[in-house]
């Protein structure tokens, strides 16, 4: 009887004294690099260490991942070389361990490598061609294992082709490094911007608006024009009226004219005369 | 015997079933399709069943299931009397390959089924784009595609991932052929033609089309628009300065206009020359220019002589004072007096060395006149009361009242 008391007592002090579980774990992936993160329990002592294993639909059983079979709390898992099998669906668990104790598994989010994976937005250049746009997209960067698939991946793309000058906006659907848009209006400015949509993977970040000319815009002679018109015309009316008035102040005050030419003393002799007849 | 019981009992059994004949199953099976919405149509002979009328019962189901023991039949028309049958709600893949059957119901009797195979991917007919737009901008025309859209109100672009669209367009002025079309191919729903002349008149007609199957719609409405272009700018130079040169008389008339009329009005009614003092000093009265009544007040006798004898008779005119000085009026009744007057042949006589005096009519003595001094000498000869007498053979006494 007194056996049965100590061990149960055991038992129970092994169940209150065991570890928590980690809170959280979710695969991520970006651009086929997957990583395994996890966020322990808030009561988990600092010492404790955490291990994964990983669990896919071909082999039914768990493998526990060398790499990550001691992490500490804030590590995480890079899973990259574990999910060959791009097609097929994961599922990862971890467990905190100490001297003595483990923890029980939490497990995380059914995962499909090809899926799943977050592609990062296309590399291009726009540049014009008259009436038409040309876009050379570069290739990705990746995880050289995964090369051919992110190549399947990267191969349609959907264009979002945008005007500048009244925001009328179109989308189109490629396959290409290099692109043609035609049938677009010459002399103003596009924006392209370029997301990978593909039927396995509907996960890609749209890329920035790439803008671009389609052919240099047409010079506005017609403002400066005007204006030059506007301005000559002001300037022909300025110099009359200032002539006019300038013509009456010599009237009124008497000057004597202003030696432009050889005549001007035939000019002063003139004014001299014409004073005299109007006062006798 | 029994064999000819058995004949007739056979013979009987035949009319019945006769009889009773075979209820038609309806024929000319037929799908009507537009985009996403498909209605089945059909066809049934009435004189067969006289004046009863008839029902029918659709099902479809997917190829695949026919394959099996028990393949899944879904009722989506159950005892219809007309002759159609509408599939669109029935949720069918546009990718997927159905058969259709359709069945005559009439007094409980079933007819047998004919059925209809069918795959909206490869039969159903694409329809034109939903809306089309023009727009103008410079010398190039706009076009705005809105793709054909589904029994939802999305577009057909979901289930036909390559769809494209052909877009005719000629010139056509308003009096007048339209020239030879050209055609262009786009996936874009923004397409915008340059290769058009400017200042020309263009219609357009656009229709879809999917490769896959190759499946065309019709055509749209033709639609109509005139490009622009570039203005010249000799043109520009010459609506500006017509319009400043009209703009510039236009003002100047008016200005004019109502710069005369001002006048007018001020000369009408606030003239500038205000009437003499003595006329207007009888109130109430018109005015008038002789005030007094009295012939004596009014008038005073003027004689006119020539110059010579005046200064002959009138020696005491004080040369010391000037008459320039003197008021206008009383000078003007002296100088009167002491001038001459050839013209005056009545009075006295004038004589050839009067006449060559000019008379001196003139209210002051300081006319400019370079004639006039050798008349100040005279003048000067009389202060001093010395009596000239010139040698004028004809001079006459003239009567002077002062």
């Amino acid at each position: 009887m007194g056996l049965w008391t100590l061990l149960l007592l055991l038992l129970l002090l092994a169940v209150c004294v065991s570890l928590p579980a980690p809170a959280n774990v979710s695969i991520t992936s970006y651009n086929m690099e997957h990583i395994l993160r996890f966020w322990p329990d808030l009561r988990t002592p600092s010492d404790a260490r955490f291990t994964v294993q990983i669990h896919g639909t071909r082999k039914q059983q768990w493998k526990t991942v060398a790499e990550c079979a001691e992490l500490t709390a804030r590590q995480t898992c890079n899973l990259t070389s574990k999910l060959k099998d791009t097609f097929g669906y994961y599922v990862a668990r971890v467990q905190a361990f100490r001297t003595n104790q483990t923890s029980s598994w939490t497990t995380s989010n059914l995962f499909h490598p090809l899926a799943d994976t977050v592609l990062g937005p296309p590399e291009f250049s726009v540049s014009g061609c008259g009436n038409c746009l040309v876009l050379q997209v570069r290739d990705a960067p990746g995880p050289l294992l995964y090369q051919e698939e992110l190549k399947d991946l990267h191969t349609e793309m959907e264009l979002n082709v945008r005007r500048t000058r009244d925001g009328a906006e179109f989308k189109l659907k490629s396959h290409q490094q290099e692109i043609v848009i035609s049938y677009l209006q010459p002399g103003v400015e596009y924006c392209v911007s370029i997301t990978f949509m593909s039927f396995i993977n509907r996960n890609s970040v749209p890329s920035e608006y790439r803008c671009a000319f389609t052919s240099p815009p047409p010079p506005q002679h017609t403002l400066f024009l005007v204006l030059g018109l506007l301005g000559g015309v002001t300037l022909l009316l300025v110099i009359v009226v200032g002539r006019f008035i300038f013509s009456r102040k010599v009237k009124n005050l008497h000057l004597p004219c202003m030696k432009f030419s050889s005549q001007s003393y035939t000019c002063l002799k003139s004014s001299l005369t014409e004073e005299d007849g109007v006062t006798t | 015997m029994l064999a000819l019981v058995r004949l007739c009992l056979l013979f009987v059994c035949l009319t019945g079933s006769a009889a009773e004949a075979e209820l038609t199953p309806p024929d000319d099976l037929f799908m009507l399709t537009l985009n996403t919405n498909y209605t089945l149509a059909w066809d049934w002979d009435q004189s067969a069943a006289g004046s009863d009328s008839a029902t029918f019962t659709v099902q479809y189901a997917g190829n695949h299931s026919l394959k099996k023991r028990n393949p899944k039949w879904t009722t989506v028309c159950a005892e219809t009397s007309g002759r159609s049958c509408d599939l669109t709600r029935s949720g069918l893949n546009y990718l997927g390959l159905y058969v259709v059957r359709v069945q005559t119901n009439l007094n409980g009797r079933h007819s047998v089924w004919k059925s209809l195979q069918f795959s909206p991917d490869k039969d159903a007919v694409l329809g034109p784009p939903s809306k089309v737009r023009l727009g103008v901008s410079g010398r190039t025309l706009d076009i705005f595609i809105t793709d054909p859209q589904n029994s939802s109100n999305s577009s057909m672009k979901e289930h036909l991932n390559k769809l494209s669209y052909d877009i005719v367009y000629w010139e056509q002025p308003e009096d007048g052929k339209g020239s030879m079309p050209d055609t262009t191919s786009t996936e874009a729903n923004v397409v915008t033609l340059s290769s058009i002349k400017p200042w020309t008149r263009y219609c357009i007609q656009i229709r879809s089309r999917d490769d896959f199957y190759n499946k065309t719609s019709t055509f749209t409405a033709p639609l109509c628009a005139q490009t622009e272009g570039v203005v010249p700018w000799w043109k520009i130079f010459m609506y500006f300065l017509l319009s400043l040169v009209s703009c510039f008389l236009m003002v100047l008339l008016f200005l004019y206009g109502g710069h005369h009329c001002f006048q007018i009005c001020k000369a009408t009614f606030l003239p500038n020359e205000k009437l003499p003092s003595y006329i207007k000093q009888h109130e109430g009265d018109y005015p008038r220019l002789i005030v007094s009544d009295y012939e004596s007040d009014l008038c005073d006798p003027v004689i006119v002589c020539p110059e010579s004898a005046i200064l002959v008779i009138n020696p005491a005119v004080d040369s010391a004072a000037p008459p320039a000085g003197l008021d206008q009026d009383r000078s003007s009744r002296h100088s009167r007096q002491n001038s001459s007057s050839s013209g005056d042949s009545g009075v006295y006589s004038a004589g050839g060395n009067s006449g060559g005096l000019q008379p001196k009519v003139a209210s002051t003595f300081t006319d400019v006149n370079p004639g006039f001094d050798s008349e100040k000498l005279n003048m000067l000869s009389m202060n001093s009361e010395f009596k000239v007498f010139p040698a004028v053979p004809d001079e006459g006494v003239v009567d002077m009242e002062v």
